[in-house]
């Protein structure tokens, strides 16, 4: 290096060619030795940073525990959870763990299963010590830890133990809502209810809610359960609709099953607690369906409730003969075949109507028909084909055709209302009004129903129904079981269908039991008025409380049936 | 001359300066990183733990065990609709006597002389409250149910 500036300058005065490559040969220099300063800072600065800064962050506590984790591998969607109306859980998913095992990284077999053995009070010593001796690099110790297990089996610090993230479906109602939710696999398909009608959507992560109340479901189930064991019943369903909107508030099925626990489609046991006798099964189911025959009666004819019908002989229809359960042997008005459930006068009244005419409105009620509905075990009614005089007949008092209850729920709620049709739904959607615009029967008609569905309760047979300051209206059907083309006289299905306050009726409840026994206190009668009534009147004093429905006491002249008593012979029922 | 080292001492002081800062942006960056990915794993294991919590509280909340409960441990009765009443005229008046809290006069704290409590006479034996009465419970808890659901695999 040149150091006198003088020389340097007059160095850098040389001309021509030397100086030109000079200064080229000085540039590559500089350049060359500023690139490996750069490198060497570089390999300084990163060893400040391993040794001193990473250090310093690895004391951080915090840190420490971070740099262990893996980043989370994407989360798979969950499947998504089922609510009752009011947000309370009906099905979740949890993340259980299954702990396993590599018996070739435990160092002591022994005391791995020893430890394992405590934490696990109900598996043995020698069983997981057995396992632990296997010469497989991967044992299954143990399913569906819960958090405190887990946390007992790290305590151990067996780095040959370790876990899996699994997925497990929990119901926390049990059976409560067994039939409506549904059940599912163990790998996430739906096998029955909306489990299983919403199978994609709720893997999909979309939440579902339900316009069940579990308080309602409750009662309701209490009160069936109740039913079947004071009269040693096999079954029985019930349901508890909004008749304005058709929002199912309870829908229960007995018996019933724990969707927690799993089920076995191969064994007959299992197969009857699955079957959903509310939308599924189809019955017989009686006298209910007078509402709708005396509906269709009063729609087509617009007579005054005084017509009379001459119920004094059994009616004879080519071979078959009707006769009434509750006799009464005599000429009736319209209200009084309605109350004492005159099966000879209601069938005159399905012959006025006209067998067309009578299978149209039952199809406008949508009786005839497999239902819309939100979960796919749907029932199809079966109707008699071809319809001759005598299923006329049959069918204005509920013989010669079956439905499901549900219809029967649905198609009363339609005529209750006001008569505008009413479609059974089990999701709740708020945004959707289904306020119905399709008019089945005219409003005069749904409230002549009304009041002769009220007379029912307060005079005829069903008495046992009402509930002081609820006003309740209803219709009884006792119906005998059908076996082998043979009605059997001791199988019955008694039901009973009722909606309150009947001024206005905001509910409707129905109640079937199947094959009930009489007991001592019914007499030894097993008809819907001892059995089915009863338990509906128990349903409405439940609902009252949890809905918080004040009652209304009427004086006697203002009951929507007392313009119906002048028709009514002095002779009462019961 | 002069000036060109000075320049050049600026670029090398520029250059260590950005590295520096280059270092430092990528070390925040990392830390950031990290504890990202400690809230992202510490939020779903919450989540997982709000999930089991609501499941839990589901189950114990079930309106079949609440009904048990109060039947064992409450006099309460089922409402019935006699019990329901929508008159005011039928709820009977307050009780006027209490001490209103418009009247500061008598709520004022009234000093108590010692004297006049009676001397510590030896106190009558503690009467052990009654015991509860206990059924053996019949109510399966949360993580037995958990197990219940997997009968079967050990």
């Amino acid at each position: 290096m040149i150091f006198n500036p003088q020389v340097r300058r007059n160095a850098s005065k040389l001309v021509g060619e030397r100086s030109s490559s000079f200064d080229l040969a000085r540039g590559r220099l500089v350049l060359l030795s500023g690139l490996f300063v750069l490198a060497y800072m570089m390999l300084a600065a990163r060893a400040i940073d391993l040794t001193l800064i990473q250090a310093a962050i690895s004391d951080n506590t915090e840190a420490s525990k971070v740099s262990e984790y893996k980043p989370p591998a994407p989360v798979a969607i969950r499947r998504a959870d089922i609510t009752d109306r009011n947000g309370e859980l009906l099905a979740t998913t949890l993340k259980t763990s299954t702990l396993y095992a590599d018996p070739e990284l435990i160092s002591s077999k022994k005391a791995t299963a020893e430890g394992l053995a405590k934490i696990f009070p109900g598996t043995s010593y020698g069983d997981l010590l057995q396992k632990l001796q296997s010469e497989t690099r991967f044992v299954r110790l143990r399913r569906d830890l819960t958090p405190a297990e887990q946390y007992a089996v790290l305590e151990l610090g067996e780095p040959g133990l370790a876990f899996q993230d699994e997925d497990r479906r929990v119901y926390p109602q049990g059976e409560l809502t067994s039939h409506l939710v549904g059940y599912s696999s163990v790998d996430r398909q739906g096998l029955g209810g909306v489990e299983r009608s919403f199978n994609n959507y709720l893997n999909d992560g979309d939440a579902l809610r339900l316009t069940v109340d579990i308080r309602m479901q409750h009662a309701l189930r209490r009160e069936l359960k109740k039913a079947m064991k004071d009269f040693n019943a096999i079954g029985a369903s019930g349901v508890i609709m909004d008749a304005r909107n058709g929002e199912m508030l309870a829908g229960v099925s007995l018996p019933d099953f724990d969707p927690n626990e799993s089920i076995d489609l191969k064994k007959e046991n299992d197969q009857k607690k699955v079957f959903n006798r509310l939308t599924l099964g189809t019955y017989e189911l009686g006298s209910v369906f007078k509402i709708f025959s005396t509906a269709a009666f009063l729609e087509t004819h617009d007579v005054p409730l005084s017509t009379t019908f001459d119920a004094s002989q059994p009616l004879k229809i080519g071979k078959f003969k009707i006769n009434d359960y509750h006799a009464e042997n005599r000429v009736m008005t319209i209200p009084e075949i309605f109350m004492h459930s005159s099966n000879i006068g209601t069938a005159l009244m399905g012959e006025a109507t006209g067998g067309e005419r009578l299978k149209k409105f039952y199809d406008d009620f949508g009786l005839l028909q497999p239902l819309e509905f939100e979960i796919h075990e749907v029932g199809k009614p079966q109707v008699p084909s071809p319809w001759r005089e005598i299923n006329t007949v049959t069918a204005s008092y509920g013989h010669g055709i079956t439905t499901t209850p549900l219809q029967v729920a649905s198609a009363v709620s339609t005529i209750v209302n006001g008569g505008t049709l009413v479609q059974p739904h089990l999701v709740l959607n708020e945004d959707e009004t289904r306020a119905g615009d399709e008019r089945i029967i005219s409003e005069k008609t749904a409230h002549r129903m009304r009041q002769l569905m009220r007379l029912v309760v307060t005079d005829g047979t069903g008495s046992k129904a009402d509930v002081e300051g609820y006003n309740v209206g209803g219709k009884t059907g006792t119906a005998e079981k059908n076996e082998g083309g043979r009605y059997q006289k001791n199988k019955l299905i008694s039901s009973f269908v009722a909606a309150f306050p009947i001024e206005d009726p905001r509910y409707v409840v129905y109640i079937v039991v199947d094959e009930p026994k009489g007991n001592k206190e019914s007499y030894n009668y097993a008809t819907a008025g001892w059995v089915a009534a009863p338990a509906a009147s128990r349903v409405i004093t439940s609902m009252a409380s949890i809905l918080g429905i004040p009652p209304e006491h009427l004086p006697a002249n203002q009951d929507l049936s007392s313009s119906l008593k002048q028709y009514v012979s002095v002779k009462s029922h019961e | 001359m002069k000036h060109v080292r000075i320049r050049t001492i600026a670029v090398f002081a520029i250059a260590g300066l950005a590295g520096a800062l280059l270092l430092r942006t990528s070390q925040s960056v990392q830390i950031a990183e990290e504890k990202l990915t400690a809230l992202k794993t510490s939020v779903a294991q919450e989540k997982d733990s709000i999930q089991m919590l609501n499941a839990e509280w589901a189950y114990l909340n079930n309106p079949e065990r609440l009904e048990r409960l109060s039947k064992e441990y409450l006099d309460l009765m089922p409402p019935q609709p006699a019990s329901i009443t929508t008159e005011s005229a039928a709820i009977p008046a307050k009780i006027e006597e209490l001490p209103s809290a418009a009247d500061p006069a008598v709520l004022t704290a009234q000093p108590v002389s010692v004297q006049a409590k009676p001397p510590a006479t030896k106190l009558p034996a503690k009467t052990s409250p009654a015991p509860i009465k206990s059924k053996p419970s019949t109510d399966k808890d949360f993580t037995a149910l958990l197990k219940n659901i997997q009968k079967g695999t050990p």
